[in-house]
């Protein structure tokens, strides 16, 4: 049994001037062995090989600090940060302990709680034999989506496409949440690299994506997403690095250090990619606007793409 | 990357060490793209030299070649927002007063469009 010794609940920061989503990350494990190139986990002080910790009696006294302490009704916690959610029989038999003690603690200092499982696993069917049916509790199933062709370069141990969308599909008979993350965004292949051959990449990663979400909007019920949140990728110095020795096609030309120390593509190229998604999804269900998010994002380009800002316990508000 | 050496040693251009390392990795970077990386940024070179036979012009013709070679669209922005003298774009356009509703909406215009 593997024992943690830092906190399990942490407020998440975003970075310097990033829009703040407030949730808090639930660290019920570390680490992943899915190995997607992009991953932030291997260049962090995480294990090598997956943990999963069973010292629940810590977790307790930290959530009953933190509901004792804020006045804060909703809760929106996010269980895929620090590993993959569901990625392995052990994780999933955790995060129902987790969930069974929150809707417990949530009930005696009469909170709300949400719970964001991420994904990028196939491993739906496990999930299935629990029944998340709690008080107090709403778990939100959220799967990362990419077209295949970038899943096939970049992510090469995780599911299919087709596999995240049945997920998708299934999860709906578990709860009647569901979360689209659209993170990151990567421009792949890129065409050539001038401005027309950027250009053009640019616009085929915005037609690959649409139909990922065109799949989405046919085996999930509008009703019942919860949110879709759009971010395209970010690295850290250390990452664009090493990524660059290593010769990867993450390290696209046109990325510009931000202000919170990560390499983000242009402007221009972000806000371009964010509209049309947004039309896209605008078009095919206009009231599923207000659950449009941009994760790690700054105000600037919030306003860019004509979104309000909120948070992840605004748009869990007028949940039933 | 010896080729980078021999452009950086010429006599005939001059360029600062923080212009050095940004070309030396524009390399890295499109040579991951491109093959022939180092053939364009030698061409560029040549062509940079064609203007004028003082180094410290010619490094700044080159070095802005480079930039434009590796942010096409960043340089292709950026110089349509030299008239507002505006030289980054990630910046919060609402923050600032000191623009017009006409200019403003030109210069949202340029950040948000490829
Ligand atoms: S699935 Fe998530 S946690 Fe696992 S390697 Fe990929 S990005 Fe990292």
């Amino acid at each position: 049994m593997s024992i943690r010794k830092t906190e399990f609940i942490s407020k998440y920061y975003y970075g310097k001037e990033v829009v703040d989503l407030d949730e808090f990350i639930v660290s019920l494990a570390d680490s992943c062995n899915l190995n997607c190139e992009y991953c932030y986990l291997k260049f962090s002080k995480t294990p090598k090989k997956p943990v999963v910790y069973e010292n629940i009696e810590e977790f307790i006294k930290e959530i009953d600090e933190l509901f004792k302490n804020s006045e804060e009704k909703i809760f929106y916690f996010h269980f895929g940060e620090t590993t993959d959610s569901l990625l392995s029989k052990k994780h999933i038999q955790l995060l129902y302990k987790f969930c069974e003690v929150i809707s417990e603690r949530s009930k005696v200092y009469s909170k709300s709680c949400f719970i964001e499982v991420r994904t990028k696993t196939f491993n739906i069917s496990q999930l299935t034999k629990y029944n998340f049916n709690f008080d107090n509790l709403k778990l939100i199933y959220t799967t990362s989506l990419s077209p295949q062709n970038i899943i096939d370069a970049f992510e090469k141990k995780t599911s299919t496409l087709e596999e995240r969308i049945s997920s998708l599909k299934q999860a709906q008979s578990i709860t009647k949440l569901i979360g689209i993350r659209l993170e990151p965004i990567i421009i792949y292949p890129l065409v050539n690299i001038d401005y027309e051959g950027i250009k053009k990449s640019v616009l085929n990663t915005i037609k690959e994506y649409n139909e990922v979400l065109k799949k989405v909007f046919d085996v999930v019920d509008p009703k019942n997403l919860h949110s879709i949140s759009l971010s395209t990728l970010r690295l850290t110095k250390k990452q664009f690095k090493v990524l660059k020795e290593k010769k990867s096609k993450l390290c696209f030309p046109e990325m510009t250090l931000c202000i919170d120390g990560k390499f983000r593509y242009s402007r221009p190229i972000r806000t371009t990619i964010y509209k049309e998604l947004i039309n896209f999804i605008k078009y095919h269900h206009t009231n599923l606007l207000e659950k449009i998010i941009l994760s790690f994002e700054f105000k600037y380009i919030w306003q860019d793409c004509g979104l309000q800002i909120k948070t992840l316990p605004n748009l869990s508000i007028n949940v039933e | 990357m010896n080729f980078l050496s021999t452009i950086f040693n010429s006599d005939k251009i001059h360029l600062t060490h923080s212009q050095k390392n940004f070309i030396k990795e524009t390399y890295e970077i499109l040579s991951i793209f491109r093959k022939d990386i180092n053939k364009i940024i030698k061409e560029k070179f040549k062509s940079a030299m064609l203007y004028s036979n003082n180094k410290f012009k010619n490094g700044k013709i080159f070095f802005e070649e480079i930039y434009k070679l590796r942010y096409p669209i960043t340089y292709k922005k950026l110089t349509q927002l030299r008239k507002f003298k505006i030289f980054s774009l990630e910046i919060d356009i609402n923050q600032t007063n000191i623009y017009s509703e006409k200019e403003i909406s030109e210069i949202k215009n340029i950040l948000t469009t490829l």
